[in-house]
């Protein structure tokens, strides 16, 4: 079976210099990746590449042995709730049918059968019985959640999600966390995040992306990682780790 | 009252007036409502002004050039999706030049349309009809063509409902369940146009952003979802495009002006009364 996920050699540049150089990524089944890095180290672009969005003028990327374009349907993609319009009269279940366009009819209402996917995955999101609130009534966890449930509607094998831990309080994103790792029994899980606190035990492995693109095996933040995400200026408060961190 | 009800029973004219903002009113409410969720107001805007351009050149083809079939209003419609498809596709292809074009289209159609209607003969007075709108001159023919216009729009709205709301809502995201973006906001953008050119009909030219904008903004303030949004604001626009003809009649003002000064007024006291509540 091919890997869910394969870069090879890819350089993306909108100008000089690259914003990615030499990427080389593989994400097996049942991975549950985070992709770390500072802000404009490329991390958005990379997740751009993964879903398509745009192409890296070299090298290559493959979804499930294919391109990213014939793999859409494959994919669940939570956006980025800031970019979206609070006061956008629009339900819960409306929002959650979303994640079956291109999977039902061209033209037309929705059938019976995308609503029932669409309640199923709001159940499992622990949003039921909110369905028919608006999207500005919800607070900022219900309404990431929502954006999951969108993403899983149409049973993808690969998730993906962009800074889905932003604007969420301690408790919010343990409950959130719990969510993925639920999710991650059935689905390889990507998530792109500044947050260096989001690694958790849930993650099998860590990209870090500054240009380039190296791969942690790890669930824990290392000294490595964080000097590759941070660059060599820091000084680090050690406390008692008995083996040093290499790359993998 | 009494007036107006006896002159409606009487005069076909007025009969054409009413059947007018009843049909206009369902396009705008519509139309209305996407154009206010998506923020395209400018653009609608400049549609509008633009229309000017091709009313003139049908007014002039028309008398000077012996082209008799040839309805302003074939002209509005001929501009209104000329301009919609060149703002849509510069805004697509080059969006950082796309206010530019918007303010090009804006003046330039208005001026191509003065300069067309000063040119021909015993028309220049006729300038302020298409300006700021004429209700009460509606013909049996235009009333034909209104409802055709409204067939297409509800039929679109109607049809690709779904298509229109995800893409208003998450563009990016509509993009990636593989819809076709940029046809889906070029379709919108052309509904938009032809609802411009009804509407020109009952408020102006000059008018139109606010009769196509404000019913489906009030109607922001108390809708959850699109489909409601629209249906209220169809009733809205109906109410306050009526309510303004009739206070317009007996005064005897100029409609337009009335119509939009009523939706000023309606906008204006739910803004408020929703910026108490949520206080």
């Amino acid at each position: 079976m091919p890997p869910v996920i394969e870069i090879t050699n890819a350089t993306f540049r909108y100008d000089d210099p690259p914003v990615l150089q030499d990427v080389n990524v593989t994400v097996n089944e049942k991975d549950f990746v985070c992709i770390l890095g500072p802000n404009g180290g490329g991390k958005t672009t990379l997740l751009h590449i993964i879903l398509g969005l745009i192409k890296p003028q070299q090298g290559s990327v493959k979804l499930f042995g294919t391109t990213p374009h014939a793999s859409r349907h494959r994919v669940g993609y939570m956006t980025q709730h800031a970019h979206l319009d609070l006061r956008f009269p629009i339900t819960v279940l409306s929002v959650a049918l979303m994640g079956r366009l291109g999977q039902t009819r061209r033209v037309g209402p929705y059938r019976k059968n995308d609503v029932d996917l669409a309640m199923q995955s709001l159940e499992q999101v622990g949003l039921k019985g909110l369905e028919k609130r608006s999207f500005a009534a919800l607070s900022g966890g219900q309404r990431q959640r929502l954006l999951i449930a969108r993403a899983i509607v149409s049973q993808p094998d690969l998730l993906l999600l962009d800074e889905p831990t932003s604007n969420l309080d301690l408790q919010g994103e343990s409950e959130f966390i719990e969510l993925l790792k639920n999710l991650n029994q059935r689905m390889t899980v990507v998530l792109v995040s500044h947050d260096v606190g989001f690694v958790s035990s849930a993650v099998n492995r860590v990209f870090c992306v500054n240009r380039r693109v190296t791969t942690h095996e790890t669930n824990a933040i290392t000294p490595a990682i964080l000097q590759e995400i941070y660059g060599g200026g820091m000084h680090m408060v050690r406390h008692h780790h008995p083996e040093e961190h290499s790359h993998g | 009252m009494g007036d107006f009800l006896r002159d409606v029973m009487r005069f076909p004219h007025m009969q054409h007036a009413l059947l007018a903002i009843a049909l206009s009113s369902i396009a705008c409410g519509v139309i209305g409502t996407y154009v206010v969720v998506r923020r395209i107001t400018y653009i609608a805007g400049a549609i509008a002004h633009s229309v000017l351009g091709g009313v003139g050149a049908a007014i002039y083809l028309n008398q000077e050039w012996g082209w008799k079939w040839l309805d302003p209003f074939a002209g509005a419609i001929v501009a209104a999706l000329l301009s919609a498809m060149i703002i849509g596709l510069v805004s697509l292809r080059a969006r950082q030049r796309e206010d530019t074009v918007i303010a090009a289209i804006w003046a330039v159609g208005m001026a191509v349309g003065i300069l067309f209607i000063y040119k021909t003969r015993g028309y220049s007075d006729d300038l302020m009809r298409y300006l700021f709108g004429s209700l009460l001159m509606v013909s049996h023919s235009q009333i034909y063509l209104l409802s055709i216009l409204d067939c297409i729009i509800i039929a679109a709205g109607f049809l690709f409902y779904r298509q229109l709301q995800a893409v208003c809502f998450d563009e990016q995201y509509s993009r990636l369940r593989g819809l076709h973006v940029e046809l889906y906001y070029l379709l919108l953008l052309c509904l938009a146009a032809l609802t411009v050119v009804v509407l020109s009909m009952v408020v102006g030219i000059v008018l139109v952003i606010a009769l196509l904008t404000l019913p489906a903004a009030v109607a922001g303030h108390f809708s959850r979802q699109l489909w409601t949004m629209m249906v209220s604001a169809v009733i809205l626009s109906a109410v306050l495009s009526l309510t303004g003809l009739m206070a317009s009649y007996g005064p005897n003002l100029p409609t337009g002006p009335t119509i939009v000064v009523l939706c000023g007024g309606a906008y204006l006291l739910t803004a408020t009364i929703s910026a108490f509540r949520r206080h």
